[in-house]
């Protein structure tokens, strides 16, 4: 069933067994999830079914740091579907390496393991339509036969990648699950409906109810027995902290935790990736596959070599023209200088690629979300963004970029110019990948993460916290797959509880 | 909480940065102006440089502007393996074999398996390609003296 707020008289009070805060990938899953295991779940949303100034504004958001609009205001939606509904769709799972603590990246490691994700992935490529998880790159399977590859398969520091694209009909949640949200007869989804306050009783060790208003003036309540918050690794901790009514500081926050390690994926162009040999016949594997992206990522043995974030390239086809910030006859003169080129004429292939590549943050404490003194129409504080970038991030990326530059030299078909996070003009630290991570992380100790290995705020029994802020790390992977196969590991554990 | 630390994440604004875009459009300035002056000269010149020849001596500018010490290293090295001695004048044609010889295949592909590589504005070069670079931004410098003298 799917209810406007606005059509509720006020100070309704809605009850059921789950509460789940957010219609976006994580929280439409578990809810859905939820409700095929028997349970009575609300799942309250924001915003309504198709996009609104009025909801949009809502994600208004003060900045500092490395943040910009373009990071975080237009890389969030708020309506039902949520961020799917602007959604690319590729995917891939997180790899086990990226589970795992490493030395020189501090605050890293998850309190779960791939292993315990593998078959919530599974269950996550079927709702997502996908008829596995994960394609290992494999260019005879994709019927690309011998051609030479861009990058040896001797290679290794660097290798091939396959991404996975969301079919149509599966991408936009909101549209894709609608059906499913209106006709469950244990699912009462409330649009329209912004929570303002988490309350928590009296013993502050449970939630009691959640307070939502409306755009004209209502204040619903909200009661369950469990509650999850899946708004997103901005809202999540905003969440929390305007809780602070009985809590001084906010929910979940007595380790000054809530809102710290935000990260996303640094994102800048490469480039151009000049070709000096011929190219016919070339690439097109590692081009567009089938129906998904490729390109590449370092390799773990060479992450572990070098002490490296996690880094992935990919090369966008048909690109004839090289970096616009780079005068063409400067790109002509490293060609000429690494293998003379014969003439070119009309109907030779594309000479330059373009390359993007993501880079991962390592958790930083000091990039974080706080809350800001300016309200929103609400009447409920903004917060504030501060996304920090260190040099250490600065630093692995050069690094790797370099790896990739040699993969390709060694190649002997071209030669691609690295990023210079510090040089190119409007280039790469004000651009992220729109994927908000951490701020809540996960973490087995409470003074190093706000929720446990399922997802519970460690001081509260009954607020959990669904979504990309769970993340401790971020990998170099698209994390949208992960924050459903989270949501789906989540439901079981909610399930198991009893509730 | 502030951020006492935040200062040191901080990419600098860097005066390297303002050097190469200024070293950058210097090159592609000059690129064109020498260019336009090499063309009608043509006829008394040992050689014609292109417009690419022109832009592999920018790269070889830009690695002595960027790190002199090393530049003078492979400058020497990149003489010592043409046959060229350390004072011996380098025009267009001169530079142009040498290049032949220090970007031969084998030569490079060692290079690179052994990651002896140096990167020249953003781009990857062999150590001997580096040092081909050099020799042509000698040919260009020297041409250009004589030009004016």
């Amino acid at each position: 069933m799917i209810t406007d707020g606005s059509d509720v008289k006020d100070g309704t009070t809605f009850e059921a067994d789950i509460c789940v805060v957010g219609a976006g990938a994580a929280g439409i899953t578990l809810a859905l999830e939820l409700v095929q295991r028997g349970l009575v779940v609300l799942l309250v949303e924001s915003g309504g079914l198709n996009f609104e100034a009025r909801s949009h504004e809502l994600l208004d958001i003060e900045l500092s740091g490395r943040s910009s609009e373009s990071l975080v205001k237009h890389t969030r939606e708020r309506f039902f579907g949520g961020t799917t509904n602007h959604w690319g769709g590729s995917i891939r799972s997180l790899g086990a390496f990226e589970f795992e603590a490493h030395s020189w990246v501090p605050n890293s490691g998850w309190p779960i393991t791939r292993s315990d994700l593998d078959p919530y992935y599974v269950a996550a490529a079927k709702i997502l339509g996908l008829p596995e998880v994960d394609r290992p790159f494999d260019a005879a399977a994709l019927g690309f036969g011998d051609r030479p590859r861009l990058i040896s398969e001797t290679e290794t520091a660097i290798e091939a990648q396959q991404w996975r694209t969301v079919p149509p009909e599966y991408l936009r949640m909101g549209q894709a699950r609608r059906d499913e949200t209106s006709k469950s007869k244990l699912l009462h989804c409330v649009l329209n409906t912004t929570i303002a306050e988490i309350h928590p009783d009296e013993s502050r060790e449970r939630i009691a109810s959640l307070e939502g208003r409306t755009f004209d003036g209502k204040t619903l309540h909200f009661r369950a027995k469990d509650f999850v918050l899946c708004t997103g690794a901005i809202e999540n901790p905003r969440l929390l902290l305007v809780s602070d009514t009985v809590v001084p500081g906010g929910l979940g926050n007595q380790h000054d935790l809530v809102g710290r390690y935000f990260m996303d994926h640094g994102a800048a162009r490469m480039g151009p990736l000049i070709l000096t040999a011929p190219a016919a016949g070339l690439f097109q594997e590692e081009l567009l596959a089938d129906s998904g992206l490729t390109g590449w990522a370092t390799t773990p043995a060479t992450r572990t070599e070098f002490q490296l974030q996690g880094f992935m390239a990919i090369q966008w086809p048909n690109v004839v023209s090289p970096h616009p910030t780079l005068p063409l006859t400067h790109t002509l003169g490293i060609s000429e200088l690494v293998q003379p080129q014969p003439a070119r004429t009309s109907d030779d292939p594309p000479r330059y690629l373009n390359v993007t590549v993501n880079w991962e943050q390592s958790p930083n404490p000091l990039s974080r979300v706080t809350l800001s003194k300016q309200r929103d129409v609400l009447g409920i504080r903004k917060p504030n963004l501060h996304w920090d970038v260190t040099a250490g991030d600065i630093s692995s990326a050069h690094r790797s970029a370099e790896l990739l530059c040699l993969a390709v030299a060694r190649s002997g078909y071209g030669r691609l110019r690295t990023i210079d996070l510090k040089d190119l003009p409007g280039v790469p630290l004000t651009l992220g990948g729109g994927h908000q991570m951490g701020t809540t992380r996960m973490s087995n100790d409470p003074k190093k993460g706000v929720t446990d290995a399922n997802g519970r705020v460690h001081s509260l029994e009954n607020l959990f916290i669904g979504g990309s802020s769970l993340f401790p790390t971020g990998g170099w992977q698209n994390p949208t797959f992960t924050i459903v196969a989270l949501a789906l590991r989540q439901a079981d554990f909610l399930a198991s509880r009893g509730t | 909480m502030k951020t006492p630390m935040m200062s040191q994440f901080e990419p600098p604004i860097s005066c390297c940065s303002r050097r190469r875009f200024m070293l950058r459009t210097i090159n592609c300035i000059a690129t064109v102006a020498v260019f336009s002056v090499f063309a009608p000269l043509a006829a008394r010149s040992d050689a014609v440089p292109s417009a690419a020849d022109l832009e592999i001596a920018s790269l070889g500018d830009w690695l002595r502007e960027a790190d002199p010490n090393l530049a003078s290293q492979l400058e020497a090295e990149a003489r010592e393996a043409s046959q060229l001695t350390a004072t011996q004048s380098i025009d267009w044609t001169t530079a142009q074999v040498a290049r032949v010889q220090l970007t031969e295949d084998t030569r490079v592909a060692g290079e690179l398996a052994g990651a002896d590589i140096i990167f020249v504005d953003g781009w990857l070069l062999a150590r001997s390609e580096a040092g081909a670079a050099l020799l042509f931004a000698v040919a260009r410098a020297q041409t250009q003296t004589r030009l004016a003298a």
